[in-house]
């Protein structure tokens, strides 16, 4: 007759384990790791399918007008390339996380600095005009200031 | 006939968690970013191609059609053309650079914008925006300011 009891404390004791810190630290980082990886797997199918998109719609332009050069075609594409470029980053981002298990506010940072230069890039004055080139530069700014003070504040520790 | 069906099993998902292990995982990763880096790169070349083909086409057809009024009225225009390439060109070496060091590198960004925002400004036409042309003007001049501000940054902080 000793068995309920035993198994009841047998059950107590499981789940003292299962919370203990370390065992618990060690399930919560590998379903960290878990969805890092899934996060990867799905960013690389993404940037397959926007290559593929890619390729297509320089063909596409191509053939059907093989002036690329003197409108926003041009552009456009730059805009396209800097997507791609920018997913890339971003997969960056996610592989880096995996390795060290800490979102690297440099990465982040240095992925927004992209994005906000791909809108410069592919900045059309006729369709927005200088205001939001203004905030645009001053996106630049604060991401390049804010930079410097994590580059600087990681760098003393 | 049963075990080995279940070792066969076993060693199919034993693949599958070596596939998974972070290392086979990470590599797997790189190779795949090294992979799409050179498609783009040569999807890149090609553009620049076209593109420079074009350019040619145009000038020689502008120095056909008009040449008494090739200064005042093309020049800037084919500067334009001139400085759509040299982005193209930059961005090429983004991508590039990205293959060599899986990273994608600020100051290169940095400096293609630095390119784009220029083009602008060189290209600048004020009788096409009239009475925002100022306004747009300062836009540009804030966007350097601020490029070349974070250029610096960028140079200081990865030289040290």
């Amino acid at each position: 007759m000793k068995s309920p009891k035993n198994e009841q404390s047998n059950i107590v004791e499981r789940i003292i384990n299962f919370v203990d810190d370390s065992r618990f630290l060690y399930g919560i980082d590998w379903i960290q790791g878990f969805v890092a990886k899934v996060l990867s797997l799905v960013m690389v199918i993404i940037i397959i399918i926007s290559l593929g998109d890619l390729i297509g719609i320089v063909l596409g332009q191509f053939l059907l007008e093989p002036i690329l050069v003197g409108h926003q075609t041009l552009f456009y594409l730059f805009g396209l390339f800097l997507d791609i470029l920018i997913a890339l980053e971003i997969l960056e981002n996610i592989t880096a996380y995996l390795r060290k298990h800490i979102v690297q506010m440099e990465l982040v940072i240095v992925t927004s600095l992209v994005a906000v230069a791909r809108k410069i890039i592919i900045f059309d004055i006729k369709k927005a005009g200088g205001f939001d080139l203004i905030g645009l530069a001053i996106a630049i700014l604060a991401l390049s200031i804010s930079y410097l003070i994590i580059k600087t504040t990681n760098r003393k520790e | 006939m049963a075990p080995t069906k279940k070792t066969k099993f076993n060693q199919f998902l034993e693949d599958i968690a070596m596939f998974f292990s972070d290392a086979n995982f990470m590599s797997g990763i790189h190779w795949m970013e090294g992979f799409v880096s050179k498609v783009l790169s040569l999807v890149m070349v090609f553009i620049i191609i076209v593109s420079v083909g074009d350019l040619i086409i145009i000038v020689y057809q502008q120095i056909l059609t008009k040449p008494d009024k090739f200064l005042d009225e093309t020049l800037f225009m084919l500067f334009g053309l001139f400085l759509d390439i040299l982005i193209a060109l930059e961005i090429l070496e983004n991508i590039t650079a990205y293959l060599r060091k899986h990273v994608v590198q600020v100051e290169l960004v940095i400096v293609t914008s630095l390119v784009a925002v220029a083009r602008k400004i060189i290209i600048f036409d004020f009788s096409a925006y009239k009475g925002s042309a100022g306004q747009n003007l300062i836009g540009l001049g804030m966007a350097i300011l601020a490029l070349s501000i974070s250029y610096w940054i960028v140079r200081r902080l990865n030289r040290s």
